[in-house]
């Protein structure tokens, strides 16, 4: 045994601790670093040093080797991951739709006194107004005041919900270039780690990296993670691969004439195919945009088409002010081909032009006639909607409370999935966060441990000098 | 459980954050008045208060058109009442004048006094209420009834409406006179009698104090069916006033927030607060290293 193999022992001490030091340095300087899993070092014992002899019995043997750090383990969390992001894939979904229609519920702005159906009961009352005093110039042109009022409530109330349902394809372009573009590192990053786990290495700082890119990919798309033996991960959206190996599998947006030339996504390979994904940001806008906010614009749209065939047939039933003249159409266009009612709704022109053009006389020449407003007023309680079972009134009601709900539900279920995917985090991070108390503990072991080695690289020293400088002096 | 730095930090801002939303909540509360913000807040609470909402305006709206309503009644029945007068100093003329003592210049007299009271029954006959003419039906415009000094004229045909006014949700109520039926007659009559009177036609002064005994009985009778609507239609408003009285106060209670419990509520929120604020100050700033040499 060589006199030098103390100082390989203490070099190998101070080598491993040196090594350790750098690790809990790393951790430290990533304390804060999100997505960051804590390292620590494995050390080993070195290679023992058998005592050579012929036939034994020199001595002892064997004599430990030193120290060696084995590898650098990472604090991983793959078994919490997968529910994690199932979570974070329906808090995202519910997120973005909480998001979208508290925007459409305070642009509908139901909930104060400049509501709809404030409007539409201001118009039958004006018209109510009008019968007890037909041949008020006063009362008529207050009639058609609160008329464009509600006209007007009806078109902003349209342009918002279409404005609100086309801002969602910016949300979804930059969705899914994002999925595309996770999705492309992901696949970068498959093939590194391939690489270093297969020179035996741990790709610790690669791996933080990709599973901060999947949880983001699940909270997208509700994306599926597996991992493979060869270090890699496989990508999967409802059962559709987004991600093998080094080839990732793109998604696009295509305009969809079928749909308010709103844009659809689609998978890009192999052939273009319907996006099929249920939960995350990009399934959650979809569904707020074609299912919820269009209902609303559809019911708005319905209520203004009843509104305007009702009052258009009350209306030419009546005769004008001290006329033999029917009233003709009161809301224009009577029929909009394309559906868009609330949005098109308008005043006829005669309405505009002369107040006096309001019909609400039941007879011909007959100033002091209002029956037709009389007519007119009622419809406000008569069951025109929803297949004759609700005034105009309490339909759009209903319908305001039904997108209500639907906000609730979102918020709610957003808060509950949400509180789920908090507390699977913080149990991620109690496994492989930073504490900065521990890595302080770890600091002070370690190097206490490094300059004890120091401490003994100084006594084999002082050994050596006194064996080589001050030996075999006698009589000098 | 492995608390780490992140999770101390982590934890303390969330705890901010929910106390601080709370906060907000009851302040917004406290500030707007209202339990709710957005219909989200609370669906039930906000389909209820907008259908509270909208049946309150209708009921005000029938109130305020009900009190026209009971005006033009008011203005029918003073006019009726004026002619009713009108037919009684008639009568008591033409039963003057029906007296054998009287000579022809006497009754020439009556017969002026007559002119006079028909002038101004035809007048009546043309009251106008917020500038239409009362008893001519839906002809408000046209003035009913002219008189040129010999004969009365009807300008139009038929007065009978019916103008009717919606009291309260699909209730109506006839609020005119028909002109024709009631004060026709009495015009007529007042000119029967003036041109007996005129004539010294004693029989005739007879036949007309029986016309105008016969209008006197129409205009009351017209009158008691105008009073019957007036009472039908005071019913009817202090019936929409209590309800929506009550419409209001169960709008109140529905949407308006309990003043004293959302100050109350926001002074826990508060409190709340500032021992997350204590504690997250005492948590977060301790650390291994500062004792560490």
């Amino acid at each position: 045994m060589s006199a030098f193999f103390g100082i390989h022992i203490a070099s190998s001490a101070l080598r491993a601790h040196q090594q350790a030091l750098d690790v809990i340095n790393n951790n430290v300087a990533n304390a804060n670093t999100p997505g960051y899993r804590r390292q620590q070092v494995l050390y080993q014992n070195g290679v023992a040093f058998p005592t050579p002899s012929l036939n034994g019995g020199w001595g002892a043997g064997q004599f430990g080797g030193g120290v060696q750090v084995m590898a650098i383990k990472r604090f991983g969390t793959d078994f919490l991951d997968a529910r994690y992001r199932t979570e974070l894939a329906q808090s995202g979904k519910y997120d973005v739709q909480r998001n979208i229609l508290n925007q459409v519920e305070s642009l509908l702005n139901e909930a104060g006194d400049e509501g709809l159906v404030g409007k539409i009961d201001s118009f039958f009352n004006g018209w109510q107004a009008l019968s007890a005093d037909p041949a008020n110039t006063a009362l008529r042109g207050d009639l058609r005041g609160r008329a464009e009022d509600l006209v007007a409530a009806f078109n902003s109330r349209a342009q918002h919900l279409r404005a609100t349902r086309g801002e969602q394809d910016l949300a979804l372009q930059q969705r899914v270039d994002e999925v595309n573009d996770m999705a492309t590192q992901m696949a970068r990053l498959n093939g590194e780690i391939a690489t270093v786990v297969g020179r035996d290495q741990q790709p610790n700082d690669l791996l933080d990296q990709r599973d901060r890119l999947a949880d983001r990919l699940a909270e997208l798309t509700g994306a599926t993670i597996s991992n493979q033996p060869d270090g890699t991960v496989m990508a999967s959206i409802n059962g559709h691969a987004l991600l093998v190996g080094t080839s990732a599998f793109k998604l696009q947006t295509v305009v969809d004439p079928a749909n308010d030339n709103l844009l659809a996504v689609q998978w890009q390979t192999p052939t273009p195919m319907a996006y099929n994904g249920t939960t995350g940001e990009i399934a959650g806008i979809i569904d707020a945009r074609d299912r919820i906010v269009k209902g609303q614009l559809d019911g708005l749209n319905t209520l203004a088409q009843t509104l305007i065939t009702q009052v258009n047939t009350q209306h030419n039933a009546g005769y004008r002010l001290d006329s033999a003249v029917l009233g003709g159409n009161f809301f224009e266009p009577a029929v909009d081909p394309s559906g868009q009612n609330a949005l098109s709704i308008q005043l006829n022109a005669n309405i505009i032009a002369d107040v006096g053009n309001i019909a609400a006389a039941s007879n011909p020449n007959a100033p002091g006639d209002g029956n037709n407003a009389v007519l007119m007023a009622n419809l406000q309680r008569a069951l025109t909607m929803s297949g004759g079972t609700a005034t105009f009134s309490n339909a759009y009601a209903a319908q305001v409370g039904s997108l209500a709900l639907e906000t609730r539900n979102a918020e709610t279920r957003f808060g509950d999935r949400q509180a789920v995917a908090a507390a699977l985090d913080q149990q991620r991070e109690a496994v492989g966060g930073v504490s900065l108390d521990e890595e302080a503990a770890n600091l002070m072991q370690t190097q206490k441990a490094y300059e004890a080695a120091a401490r003994v690289l100084n006594a084999v020293d002082e050994m050596l000098d006194r064996l080589i400088n001050n030996t075999g002096l006698v009589g000098r | 459980m492995r608390i780490t730095t992140q999770m101390t930090y982590q934890h303390a801002i969330d705890r901010m954050q929910a106390s601080a939303s709370q906060m907000e909540k009851y302040r917004r509360q406290a500030t707007s008045g209202k339990k709710i913000e957005n219909p989200s807040d609370d669906p039930h609470v906000a389909v209820r208060s907008i259908q509270l909402r909208s049946a309150v305006a209708t009921h005000q709206a029938y109130v305020d058109s009900g009190k026209v309503s009971q005006e033009r009644l008011g203005v029918n029945d003073s006019a009726l009442a004026d002619l009713v007068s009108t037919l009684n100093r008639s009568i008591q003329v033409a039963l003057q004048g029906r007296g054998d003592t009287l000579g022809a210049s006497e009754r020439q007299g009556l017969a002026d006094e007559i002119n006079g009271l028909l002038e101004h029954a035809v007048g009546i006959g043309n009251t106008t209420f917020r500038g239409a003419y009362i008893f001519s039906g839906f002809a408000i415009n046209t003035e009913p009834y002219s008189f040129n000094g010999a004969a009365v004229t009807s300008h139009v045909a038929s007065t009978a409406g019916p103008i009717n006014n919606l009291i309260e949700p699909g209730h109506s109520l006839q609020v005119n006179v028909d002109g024709n039926a009631v004060v026709r007659p009495t015009l007529d009559a007042l000119l029967g009698l003036r041109d007996a009177l005129n004539a010294d036609d004693g029989t005739a002064i007879g036949s007309s104090l029986a016309q105008l005994q016969s209008a006197l009985e129409g205009v009351n009778a017209a009158r008691t069916t105008n009073g019957a609507r007036t009472r039908e239609l005071t019913t009817t408003l202090d019936r929409m006033d209590k309800i929506s009285l009550s419409l209001k106060s169960l709008l109140s209670s529905t949407e308006d927030v309990d003043m004293a419990e959302a100050i109350m509520n926001l002074q826990h929120a508060e409190t709340v607060n500032q021992a997350v604020l204590q504690t997250a100050a005492k948590s977060v700033s301790q650390s291994l290293f500062d004792f560490l040499r």
